[in-house]
């Protein structure tokens, strides 16, 4: 694992340091430039520390391991195929849940959206009986907009 | 002065927040995965409009009572709310177990408003003298002290030098974002919003690293087993009528109160200065104290050996992880530095509502300072007297059903990053952190480092480039005056020791491999 790490952390690093640093810093025209350090030098500093020390974990990791173990995220069960792993397949349905609810809170807005969410995160996490995650799901969301907007005066149209 | 931070403090409608801080620290230290850090996070929006001092007193009540939390459950049902409670579980759990329950938690609760008072204590009196020599600092100084203690932070947060210094150096990088501290440029703006604008959000970065991490950890980890135990519900609240009886035995007697006095000591001794130290928070304080205290009394006490329920055991286990939490904030308060992941949160906390942390904090703001050491010693009171009176009620919230909990903590984290801003793209933030944190999670690097570096950033970037500023272009300004130049020396030394450590510690590993190869 830790190779995996410090082998994606040396690549972003380095495009990092390349490409997107030297696209993003630049002093527009008419302002004057600071006299001693450029403004990329420090996340160019910064950058560099990642690099160094997803080295560092390379080398470690090469040190250390005999046999690189891709089960992480992959495995193979008994028909010999490979499967994601239940906890990789948990967290990408979360991730796509967690995704969804962002992009339709401007059509839905927060009760709607946030009482859907609700029902379906209770039974995912394995909370079972309709009609209670229902109840509960309605109720919990209107409390906590009410508690926003009516208590704290915070505004929560979309 | 003082009498007016006595006064801010002592007052109606302070003591009510505090109280109402205080059970809800004690609840969520309570429920398993739902540490301090992640209440605080979540109750940082709410405190926007609130007044420093009282956003300070939350959030600090807070934190203290979820310590003592942890503490109930790790005696009574052997599951440590926080992981600054594991020690507790060694010997408070075996002592629940002999039916003496009353007498660990009573242990527990004292030793902690004990350990925590001598701590704030210390805070008061080493901020008033160190503050008066931190004020004679340049920028030099400070730009070295912040590196010290963001390196000492990356090397001593877990066991692997470079996930804690990668995990410094994401932090840093991730602060510069935004706009460029001296000229106002925008910098990084992969998306015009974040390159334009401030940069990345605080609220949404923070809730995303610690709660919607902690959310997909528990949704990943333990689905299976909720569900599980779902259908197990009928025999859970069978036996669950076993557990409402909690407080068993007699009370703490005078002879184990001495006995466990050395126990105390051995807990202030060790948590206090460990406290001042970046990166030593109170899960490390709780396991040095206990195996200290192990050693000390020879593995044996009156109310058995250490391991089986000696009282020493909880006593030294829960006076140091408590003794942390005072002295946590002397690097907050004097140098602007956060020492932990909480003194991160509410470094944030003062940053948002506009209060410069640093030494000149004692001459600008003094009746804030004055108002916070009041209030860590009026807290520690209170949270010994509601430990007290709420420990049955206590235990019911453990058996609080996660899959209820968890999905309500993100509604409401959603809506609290909604509501500061009103930016659908404060979500993503949220999310993309959170996707961030869940991963360090997984792989092993340590949260602190990143969170404490990606605060002091652009402090750390002013300083930095002041001192060069006033050195003419000269970068060997920043080794002239004697305090830069022990600190850097420090920093190369701890850099080096580490480095050698992990060679050596590898090499042996290697080495054990071959021969048993």
């Amino acid at each position: 694992m830790n190779l995996g790490i410090g082998v994606v952390g040396l690549l972003v690093g380095v495009y990092i340091y390349f490409v997107i640093i030297p696209t993003t810093t630049i002093i527009p025209p008419g302002v004057k430039a600071p006299q001693y350090i450029s403004i990329d030098f420090m996340p160019k500093l910064w950058t560099l520390i990642c690099i160094i020390s997803s080295l560092g974990l390379i080398i470690q990791s090469l040190l250390a391991i005999r046999k690189v173990n891709f089960q992480y995220v992959i495995q193979v069960i008994k028909d010999n195929a490979l499967h994601l792993k239940s906890s990789t397949f948990s967290f990408i349905a979360s991730m796509v849940v967690l995704i969804v609810y962002v992009v339709t809170l401007p059509y839905l807005g927060f009760i709607i959206n946030s009482t859907l969410f609700l029902m379906v995160a209770m039974y995912w996490f394995g909370y079972r009986g309709f009609l209670k995650i229902s109840f509960l799901s309605i109720a919990i969301t209107l409390l906590c907009y009410a508690f926003y907007v009516y208590v704290l005066n915070a505004n929560l149209s979309v | 002065m003082v009498i007016d931070a006595i006064y801010s403090i002592l007052n109606v409608e302070t003591l009510l927040y505090m109280s109402v801080a205080l059970v809800f620290g004690l609840i969520v230290g309570a429920l398993p995965g739902l540490g301090p850090v992640a209440a605080i996070t979540l109750i940082l929006p709410v405190t926007f409009g609130m007044d420093p001092l009282l956003a300070l007193t939350i959030m600090v009540c807070i934190y203290k009572s979820s310590i003592v939390g942890g503490s109930v459950t790790a005696i009574l049902i052997n599951t440590p709310g926080e992981p600054s409670n594991i020690a507790t579980t060694f010997d408070g759990y075996p002592l629940s177990r002999k039916g003496q329950s009353r007498k660990a938690i009573q242990a527990a609760l004292f030793s902690s408003t004990l350990g925590d008072l001598f701590s704030c204590i210390c805070l008061i009196v080493l901020s008033v003298s160190l503050v008066s020599v931190v004020l004679k600092f340049g920028p030099v100084e400070m730009f070295w002290v912040m590196m010290f203690a963001l390196v000492l932070t990356g090397l001593l947060a877990e066991s692997s030098l470079w996930k804690g210094l990668f995990s410094m150096g994401l932090g840093l990088l991730l602060g510069t974002v935004g706009l460029d501290p001296m000229l106002n440029i925008p910098r990084l703006g992969v998306f015009d919003i974040m390159g334009r604008m401030e940069g990345i959000e605080l609220v949404p970065f923070l809730l995303g690293l610690f709660m919607v991490a902690e959310v997909l950890t528990r949704l990943t980890e333990s689905r299976k087993n909720n569900a599980q135990s779902n259908q197990d519900d009928s025999s859970e609240q069978a036996s669950s009528s076993n557990r409402s009886d909690v407080l068993l035995g007699p009370s703490l007697k005078l002879t184990e109160l001495k006995e466990s006095f050395k126990a105390f000591l051995v807990g202030i001794g060790i948590g206090t200065p460990m406290g001042i130290l970046p990166g030593l928070g109170s899960i490390a304080a709780n396991m040095l104290t206990y195996t200290t205290a192990k050693k000390l009394y020879k593995n044996n006490s009156s109310t058995g050996k250490f391991g089986e329920g000696a009282l020493p055991g909880v006593v030294a286990a829960e006076t140091g992880n408590s003794a942390v939490v005072g002295t946590s904030l002397l690097p907050l308060l004097t140098l602007g530095i956060p020492g932990s992941t909480v003194g991160a949160l509410l470094l944030a906390s003062l940053l948002i509502q506009g209060v410069s942390v640093g030494p000149t904090i004692f001459e600008t703001n003094a009746q804030l300072v004055y108002g916070i050491f009041v209030m860590l010693i009026v807290s520690s009171v209170l949270m010994c007297l509601y430990g007290l009176l709420l420990v049955k009620p206590l235990v019911k919230i453990f058996k609080f059903n996660d899959a209820i909990v968890f999905p309500v903590v993100m509604v409401i984290a959603f809506m609290a990053v909604y509501s500061t801003n009103g930016r659908l793209f404060d979500l993503g933030i949220m999310l993309a952190a959170g996707v961030l944190g869940f991963i360090m999670r997984k792989t092993g690097i340590p949260l602190a480092p990143l969170t404490i570096s990606f605060l002091l950033s652009t402090m750390i970037e002013v300083y930095f480039r002041r001192s060069i500023q006033l050195g003419g272009g000269d970068f060997s300004i920043l080794f002239h005056s004697g305090i830069s130049q022990a600190l850097s020396i420090t920093i190369a030394i701890s850099l080096i020791f580490m480095i050698f450590m992990t060679i050596r510690r590898i090499t042996k590993r290697t080495g054990d491999k071959n021969i048993a190869g």
